[in-house]
């Protein structure tokens, strides 16, 4: 008999505008959208408009509407998250 | 901007520089005293950028961002980026390389930029400290 065993992933999420969670990591599914700790941690930190933001693992920007699972993220994930460079030149 | 809620805000976000950050991004905090941080960062290749932002008036004004040699002397010329944020000419009014950015006071007092108002974005939070940092960071990463 198929017995379906449920992965995780650890993850915490790490910004300029401080850490979520606080202290340690969230223990979710590694089938969950990444998006779903990013909008917890924009709750939890104050974070208004993070449209545009990157987030970043292992130098490797990922898709944050997709799982861990189809990031091929796995174990204890670290998510560098902030906006992307920025523009301006031409003076 | 009062002196003493510009010194708070500063303090505030330069506090939630946490050690997670500056350690994965390996950003070092060389100096914190209102209204001066200065800053370095470090690459793979060996490359650091040292920084000095200044931010009085903060948020009332953006911060001023000079680039330091390991002495804390402005340095008089400075790495170019292709998209021309890393701006090597004399600045009109410091006379030194600049940061061609949005956030950056360099950038909104340059002539060739001031219908880009800082007001329309300083309460984004793309425009705290340390999204500021992180946008220039994201520039010179590019390079290195």
């Amino acid at each position: 008999m198929d017995e379906h065993h449920e992965k995780f992933v650890e993850v915490r999420v790490i910004t300029t505008s401080g850490v979520y969670p606080e202290a340690g990591f969230d223990r979710v599914p590694e089938h969950q959208p990444v998006d779903d700790v990013l909008k917890k941690a924009a709750r939890k930190l104050h974070l208004a408009d993070t449209s545009g933001w990157l987030a970043i693992v292992a130098g490797r920007k990922i898709d944050a509407s997709k799982s861990y699972r189809e990031n091929a993220l796995q174990g204890r994930v670290e998510i560098d998250w902030g906006p992307d460079h920025g523009a301006g030149g031409h003076a | 901007m009062h002196e003493a809620a510009s010194r708070m805000l500063f303090d505030e976000e330069v506090d939630k520089l946490g050690p997670e950050l500056l350690d994965s991004r390996r950003w070092i905090l060389l100096k914190r005293e209102y209204p001066m941080l200065e800053i370095e960062f470090f690459a793979d290749d060996g490359a650091r950028l040292r920084m000095r932002l200044v931010c009085n008036d903060w948020n009332e004004r953006p911060p001023s961002v000079v680039f330091i040699d390991a002495q804390g002397q402005a340095l008089s010329s400075i790495e170019r980026d292709p998209s021309g944020v890393f701006n090597n000419s004399a600045h009109p009014s410091t006379g030194k390389p600049f940061i061609c950015m949005k956030g950056v006071r360099e950038y909104h007092t340059h002539p060739s930029h001031t219908g880009d108002a800082w007001e329309t974005v300083r309460n984004n939070d793309r425009f705290t400290l340390g999204g500021i940092l992180t946008q220039i960071w994201r520039v010179w990463r590019k390079l290195h």
